[in-house]
């Protein structure tokens, strides 16, 4: 997204592509009988036009699951359909990401933690060690490690506006 | 057969041109632009109050309330500001924590309007009312019209809110608090029912007039 806001029609290209198939998922998996095909058009289309509100140093996926309910709950006005609609506040995680912006996410949001509370999480989460191998990695007691990745995990979820409790720690 | 999926996504992709990402400074710095505008035309044109031109020569005035209602109206303002910044992009929630300090400002004006008139009675209360009321009327009314002006031509028009409605009542308390804020420097009608019910009146009539304009202009 940030080589599109330069201008960079391939990557934007890329970008657009591979954010199809999660929208296509997010739409179906939430309007049951609607019009898919148009709304991630319609979508696709906001997020050109609006592409300058995605602050280059957020995350990408809280912004474009915003555009994606919003664009969902104007159409379902503008339908005036009786569709079954489900309003979940999530970022549409279980309707597959593509691993560049996961990554890019997942990096930005580690960033905006104290270094070494991000590289605790950084080792659990995603090299996939257990509280105790972080604590004897790091040479820190286990319980504190398991402290501060919870709290951790939770400034990540308060950051990326999701409610405490709807992601567990595991 | 063209895939119509993918004929979008080239077009667009084809008509890509580079754009500014928005940046909460430049909302911040076009504000306390227009804040000194506001400062400078209410200080030629009107003047300051007395206990605010001793101000810089250390003179300290003998109640709060000529420094606390500009700081009041500045603090709403600020405040409502911040929201703004905060609802402008998709992502962006409304809160309730957001609504504080606008409850917190009314709470305290009632509160001190509902002591002067136990106290004082409304007849006497009604005695404070006269002076200046149309020229603070009109000043903040049009002064915040300026400022939603200008808040909209290099700001609210990038926008794209989840909530336009909110956008648009805290955009409208924005400027008229922050003008209510630079006009307060000169008005020396203290009374808390001249607060209550002309500035806060004033105020909360523009805040009412940019929801309805706003909940159409930023629907995107």
């Amino acid at each position: 997204m940030l080589s599109a806001q330069g201008g960079d029609a391939k990557a934007y290209r890329a970008l657009l592509q591979s954010l199809r198939p999660w929208l296509l998922s997010y739409f179906n998996r939430r309007l049951r009988g609607g019009d898919v095909e148009d709304l991630v058009q319609m979508t696709l289309l906001s997020l050109h036009e609006k592409r300058h509100t995605y602050n280059p140093q957020a995350a990408f996926m809280p912004w474009i699951a915003a555009v994606a309910r919003h664009k969902l709950i104007d159409y379902v006005r503008w339908s005036g359909r009786r569709v079954h609609v489900e309003l979940t506040e999530d970022l549409g995680l279980e309707d597959g990401l593509s691993n560049d912006l996961a990554q890019r996410d997942v990096a930005v949001l580690l960033a905006k933690l104290p270094k070494d509370q991000a590289q605790l999480i950084s080792l659990h989460k995603l090299e996939g060690l257990t509280s105790e191998e972080v604590a004897a990695r790091i040479g820190k007691n286990a319980s504190a490690v398991k402290v501060s990745i919870h709290r951790g995990l939770k400034k990540l979820q308060a950051l990326v506006g999701v409610k405490s409790g709807e992601v567990s720690d595991d | 057969m063209t895939d119509s999926r993918d004929d979008i996504i080239d077009s667009l992709a084809d008509n890509l041109k580079p754009v500014r990402p928005m940046r909460d400074s430049l909302l911040w710095a076009g504000a306390a632009g227009g804040l000194l505008l506001a400062v400078l035309y209410i200080s030629t044109f009107y003047g300051f109050r007395p206990e605010i031109v001793n101000l810089p020569k250390g003179t300290l005035p003998a109640h709060f309330t000529p420094v606390g209602k500009p700081l009041l109206f500045f603090g709403l303002g600020v405040t409502a500001l911040w929201t703004v910044s905060r609802l402008t992009r998709p992502e962006g929630e409304m809160k309730a924590i957001y609504l504080l300090p606008v409850l917190a400002a009314l709470g305290l004006t009632l509160f001190n309007m509902t002591v002067e008139l136990i106290s004082d009675g409304w007849a006497a209360s009604a005695e404070r009312l006269n002076g200046g009321v149309v020229v603070c009327f009109t000043t903040i009314l049009c002064g915040g019209m300026a400022g939603l002006l200008l808040l909209w031509r290099f700001w609210l028009r990038r926008s794209a809110s989840s909530h336009p409605t909110a956008l648009a009542a805290m955009s409208g308390l924005a400027t008229a608090s922050l003008m209510a804020s630079a006009y307060a420097l000169h008005c020396n009608m203290d009374a808390p029912v001249y607060m209550v019910l002309i500035y806060g009146l004033a105020v909360a009539i523009f805040t009412g007039f940019a929801t309805l304009l706003g909940r159409r202009l930023l629907k995107w």
